[in-house]
């Protein structure tokens, strides 16, 4: 540190490196898609990113059948975008595990449709591998592999103070065919002010089975519960009448062992000034 | 467009086969076995009772008892909540009613919210949850068919730890945050306040005739209503034509005010406003927050003059609170204390590119 007014918040280690005074070394180099903020706040959890973490899969989507005026889950369409995810999702877990990372946050599971063919859907997980910079494995999700979540590094940190720890990114998925009513029956509702019941009850079951699955998933890796969970209803270039009730989110479980617990900031109330 | 779904009903039956064996994937019959046509069933009886078929009421239930994985869809902060304020996520709630609007618009959408809410309020119970917080009203439609739709509300149940479970829960549009610091300044979102109001214009032989109604809507916590008053939607489109046809001061060259319109819109927001009012006060509400709505104001044709002219709608809603301090004659406030610091969120340098 110097005395001069403007460097003294600087250390002395920045300060030379800005004056070119030393030079860097490539092979610690890492690879991420963490933002500066993302970046600073996984380091103060503890963290060193490793290398940004990819897994694709291109999936062709069999043939479903159903019938038309049938409430009714298109279980081939819910098993092909549930294993084309899951695909994706086990290869950039793998590219983790190579690398000797503990985890992997602001996981993005994205799904494309591909121009040129209606049966083709592009999976893709990408994320920021990081490895925990005490050496201790205490971090890793099921089976010594690591962690896989959804959580920015803000939420990250967060989750830490919280008490919780992830473990894996879970899903819920069903793909569901709404009956089509037929002429006469909506010709009975003409004029009338009528709930459509088989509509309603369509929606319910899709739900249903979606979280149904996103709880079996997280009690098979032990967890407490399931945070940040996005829920949305899509169409994938199906029938009108098909829908995808998809939820994802992070497992997560109470931090147990003392030795990684983080040390809890007290939170404040405060007026943001940027 | 007829898509790989519709081909493949009509070329139901053998060509499935071979061609989902060349695929290699599983061919479902298109036929629902057993467990599943009976679920189905419970799901037609249990609905119009009021209640939810026993599978997933029992998954409700258990969730609520800890026994199954919360499901939450509150970022990670809301977690740390459990230490510093006893709240804990019990679980999402969800109410939804799909309804066909024949002979009212206006109460097909009364009925249809109230019946969502109260769906939501029934799953809340099972899972003896204090308060829903993060509620979200959507709505679906499928195709082009504009006379009925989805009715759809969610929202994360919380439950406070070792308290006497209230009959029926708080619920507020506001995050498990937003809903907790409010709590700490002793001021309960006991609900929402909506209000609304339409009034017709119709246009007469030497000017403007005004004639209809306005009206008021309520939805609280008890559940016991969202109602609203809203008018049939007109026809957009021609609105300045249609003023032209009227002669008189549209056929002018002067700059001048369309007094009646200007008296229709502030009369509109005025008596939505003032519904708004009433129903945040019969919610014993002392605040309304985050006054949000919108105004639209519509020309419609009819067969003769007298029965063309404009419409205008308002409706308008927000959140009411509670100062449990007043209500228990404390004059005394609890006083935020504010520190000022650099804000680690990316929300706002977030360098965002559409490709």
């Amino acid at each position: 540190m110097t005395d001069q007014p403007g460097d003294s918040a600087l250390p002395q280690g920045a300060l030379e490196r800005l004056k070119g005074t030393t030079t860097g070394d490539h092979r610690g180099i890492f690879t991420s898609d963490l933002s500066v903020n993302e970046f600073l706040l996984v380091r103060e959890a503890g963290f060193e990113p490793v290398a940004l973490v990819m897994g694709s899969c291109i999936y062709h989507v069999g043939i479903q059948y159903g019938k038309w005026s049938q409430n009714q889950e298109m279980d081939v369409l819910s098993q092909a975008m549930y294993s084309a995810r899951e695909a994706a999702m086990t290869r950039m877990r793998q590219e983790a595990a190579d690398v000797k990372a503990d985890g992997i946050v602001g996981v993005r599971l994205e799904v494309k449709l591909l121009p040129w063919d209606n049966n083709l859907l592009e999976f893709l997980a990408i994320g920021t591998a990081i490895v925990h910079s005490s050496g201790s494995e205490a971090f890793r999700g099921p089976n010594g592999q690591p962690f896989t979540s959804d959580l920015s590094g803000q939420d990250f940190w967060t989750l830490l103070q919280s008490g919780h720890r992830p473990l894996e990114m879970v899903m819920g998925s069903c793909v569901y065919h709404i009956a089509h009513q037929g002429t006469m029956r909506s010709l009975g509702n003409i004029g009338k002010n009528t709930e459509i019941t088989v509509f309603s009850q369509a929606l319910y079951s899709a739900r249903e089975l979606a979280m149904e699955r996103m709880q079996q998933e997280a009690m098979s890796v032990g967890a407490e519960g399931v945070t940040g969970v996005v829920v949305h209803e899509k169409n994938y270039n199906w029938d009108s009448h098909v829908i995808e009730f998809f939820a994802i989110g992070t497992a997560v479980v109470p931090i147990h062992d003392e030795s990684i617990a983080p040390e809890l900031a007290k939170p404040q109330v405060v007026l943001s000034v940027n | 467009m007829l898509d790989r779904f519709k081909r493949a009903v009509e070329d139901m039956g053998q060509a499935a086969k071979s061609i989902g064996h060349l695929v290699n994937t599983q061919v479902s019959s298109g036929q629902l076995d057993e467990t599943e046509l009976q679920l189905q069933n419970e799901w037609n009886t249990a609905l119009p009772q009021n209640r939810l078929p026993d599978s997933v009421e029992r998954r409700l239930t258990d969730t609520g008892a800890r026994k199954l994985p919360w499901i939450s869809t509150q970022k990670p902060i809301e977690l740390s909540l459990g230490q510093s304020h006893g709240f804990r996520p019990v679980g999402m709630v969800n109410g939804t009613c799909w309804y066909h609007f024949g002979y009212s618009w206006t109460d097909g959408h009364k009925i249809a919210w109230e019946t969502a809410l109260y769906r939501l309020i029934y799953e809340a119970q099972l899972m003896k949850a204090h308060a829903v917080v993060d509620i979200q009203f959507s709505n679906k439609r499928l195709g082009q068919d504009s006379s009925e739709m989805d009715y759809m509300v969610t929202g994360t149940a919380l439950a406070l730890n070792n308290h006497p479970i209230p009959k029926i829960p708080v619920l507020t549009t506001l995050t498990a945050m937003k809903f907790v610091r409010l709590l700490e300044v002793n001021l309960v979102p006991v609900g929402i306040a909506i209000g609304a109001a339409y009034e017709y214009l119709y246009y007469g032989v030497g000017g403007f005739m005004t004639q209809g109604f306005a009206g008021q809507n309520l939805y609280q916590s008890g559940g016991s209503g969202y109602g609203n008053t809203f008018g049939q939607s007109g026809l957009q489109g021609g609105f300045m034509s249609g003023l032209m046809n009227q002669g008189g001061m549209f056929g002018s060259f002067f700059n001048q005010e369309v007094l009646p319109l200007s008296n229709l819109a502030n009369k509109v927001r005025n008596n939505a406003l003032y519904q708004l009012k009433i129903a945040a006060g019969q919610q014993k509400g002392n605040y309304l927050l985050g006054n949000d709505g919108m105004f639209q104001i519509l020309n419609f044709d009819g067969q003769t003059p007298g029965q063309s002219g404009v419409l205008a709608r308002q409706i308008t809603m927000g959140t009411v609170l509670e100062d449990t301090h007043k209500s228990n004659g404390n004059q005394k406030r609890n006083i935020l204390n504010i520190k000022a610091v650099l804000d680690l969120s990316d929300t706002s340098s977030l360098i965002h590119i559409d490709v």
